[in-house]
């Protein structure tokens, strides 16, 4: 699938330079944000144990330390570069790829008759391949627009789980998430849509603002050696919800490869 | 320039509504059922008690707790106390449901004990020299194991005599050659196969039997 979105995406590029109408290259930068549901899920089950183990520790005599909750995860950077072909003034063609990044982690230790170490951390990493439209449909200096298109998003989710509960805590516990170290790997093809808003600062310069929205699950994440992504040790594999809102601010060189130079 | 401006309003219409049916898709998917035992392993009959109320659930709340406890039993609600009265393995499993009928569960495995049986012995005939029980050698002494005691039954009694002579059997009977002090070991086995086992010292004194062969220092007193 992977080989088969790239070469679409050379053969379309290679169709749009033939073309030869005028080339923007452009990069941008922002916050995003990701769902990560089943993450997020299993963040918040470490944070109800985690409280649950502050609690029950803190007023135990013989037991020192507390551990921080967890921040949920899908708040990262997004990064974009893209290139795109303007076939008529309010109608381009391009593709971008885009990396967006995300992170949450805790560490601690509760100190007993042993020490109890805790540390826990997820990292989601999803580089994507689109391709698309882009349609202006206000043109006043500033240049308000929509684009949509279609991609492939290979994921990357990085897991690592170390969770002793100290010999102090009364009770048995059912349904703790498993511990172990592992790199889940996916991907996905979805859907990507967003407006623009663009000033062209210089006919080869335009600077401007972009909200992407992006639609897509990576139904089946697996390690190297194939084991499926089972955060929350029921045995069955989960998902992971790609979707998610990208807020960037770019600029892009525009290059008019047209052999008339752009004149009229 | 009309028409570009139509299809431009007609877009973003078509983005915000596609955001918002796909902000609402990204809402968590379901609860994660979680639970403490207070007990996991105890000798029966024994009540453990059963707390859901770790239970995460990412939106809403949990509308209904369902407990079964692996011995035919089951229960609702966060918290929950359960009877365990026959000795085995049990699954306790616990099923969450949330506002929006999305179910959870959760598992683990409660150790319910058989109980050991006790051992205990008596024997006679025997006396008192200077405060303590003693035997005659050569006498036929009956050792008896009733007070033994099993919730359910005790099915076995093994003798150890402390002179390498074994027996079996509640009621068993011995005779002592040579005078000294034995440990005599009772071991009593239950019906489930547990085993526990009750030593005592009997002290025996006299002499030797006019056919004994005797071949060591051997005292003729308890030590």
């Amino acid at each position: 699938m992977k080989g088969l979105a790239s070469v679409l995406l050379v053969l379309t590029l290679l169709g749009m330079t033939a073309y030869a109408s005028p080339l923007e290259l452009g990069i941008g930068a922002g916050p995003s944000f990701t769902s990560l549901d089943s993450f997020n899920e299993s963040i918040g089950t470490f944070n109800a144990l985690i409280n649950e183990l502050n609690e029950a520790l803190g007023v135990h005599p013989d037991v020192s330390g507390t551990i921080a909750s967890m921040p949920s995860m899908g708040n990262g950077l997004y990064l974009s570069a893209a290139e795109q072909y303007r076939l008529m003034d309010w109608f381009a063609l391009g593709a971008h790829v885009e990396y967006s990044g995300s992170s949450s982690s805790t560490v601690g230790f509760y100190q007993g008759s042993e020490i109890s170490q805790i540390d826990v951390s997820f990292r989601s990493h999803v580089l994507g391949i689109v391709l698309g439209g882009d349609v202006t449909f206000v043109d006043l200096g500033i240049r308000l627009g929509a684009n949509a298109g279609v991609g492939y998003f290979h994921t990357i989710l990085d897991r690592k789980v170390v969770f002793q509960i100290p010999d102090e805590y009364p009770d048995a516990i059912a349904g703790v998430p498993p511990e172990g170290e592992a790199r889940y790997t996916g991907g996905a093809f979805g859907l990507e849509a967003g407006v623009t808003l663009t000033y062209p600062v210089f006919p080869w310069l335009t600077i401007g603002s972009q909200v992407i929205y992006r639609t897509a699950e990576a139904r089946s994440l697996t390690t190297s050696q194939g084991v499926e992504m089972d955060l929350n040790g029921d045995g069955k594999g989960e998902s992971v919800n790609l979707s998610g809102l990208a807020v960037q601010f770019s600029f892009s060189i525009n290059i008019d490869l047209s052999l008339d130079g752009g004149k009229e | 320039m009309k028409r570009q401006k139509l299809v431009g309003l007609l877009t973003t219409l078509c983005l915000v509504a596609v955001s918002i049916s796909g902000c609402l898709q990204i809402q968590p998917t379901g609860p994660q059922a979680m639970f403490t035992a207070s007990e996991i392993a105890h000798i029966i009959p024994f009540t453990a008690s059963f707390d859901a109320t770790l239970t995460y659930v990412p939106d809403g709340e949990i509308v209904s707790y369902l407990w079964t406890f692996g011995d035919g039993g089951s229960d609702t609600g966060p918290v929950v106390d359960h009877i365990y009265q026959q000795n085995g393995s049990y699954r306790v499993t616990l099923t969450v449901f949330d506002a929006d009928g999305k179910t959870a569960s959760t598992s683990m495995s409660v150790e319910a004990l058989n109980p050991l049986p006790t051992a205990e012995f008596s024997y006679s005939p025997r006396s008192t020299m200077e405060e303590k029980p003693v035997v005659s050698a050569s006498e036929e002494i009956t050792f008896d194991g009733a007070d033994s005691f099993d919730d359910e039954e005790v099915v076995s009694y093994e003798w150890y005599f402390g002179d390498t002579e074994t027996a079996s059997g509640q009621v068993v009977t011995h005779k002592y050659l040579y005078p000294g002090t034995y440990n005599v070991v009772l071991t009593v086995t239950d019906n489930d196969g547990d085993t526990t086992q009750c030593v005592q010292s009997v002290c025996v004194i006299g002499g030797a039997p006019c056919n004994a062969d005797v071949t060591g220092d051997i005292p003729w007193s308890c030590q």
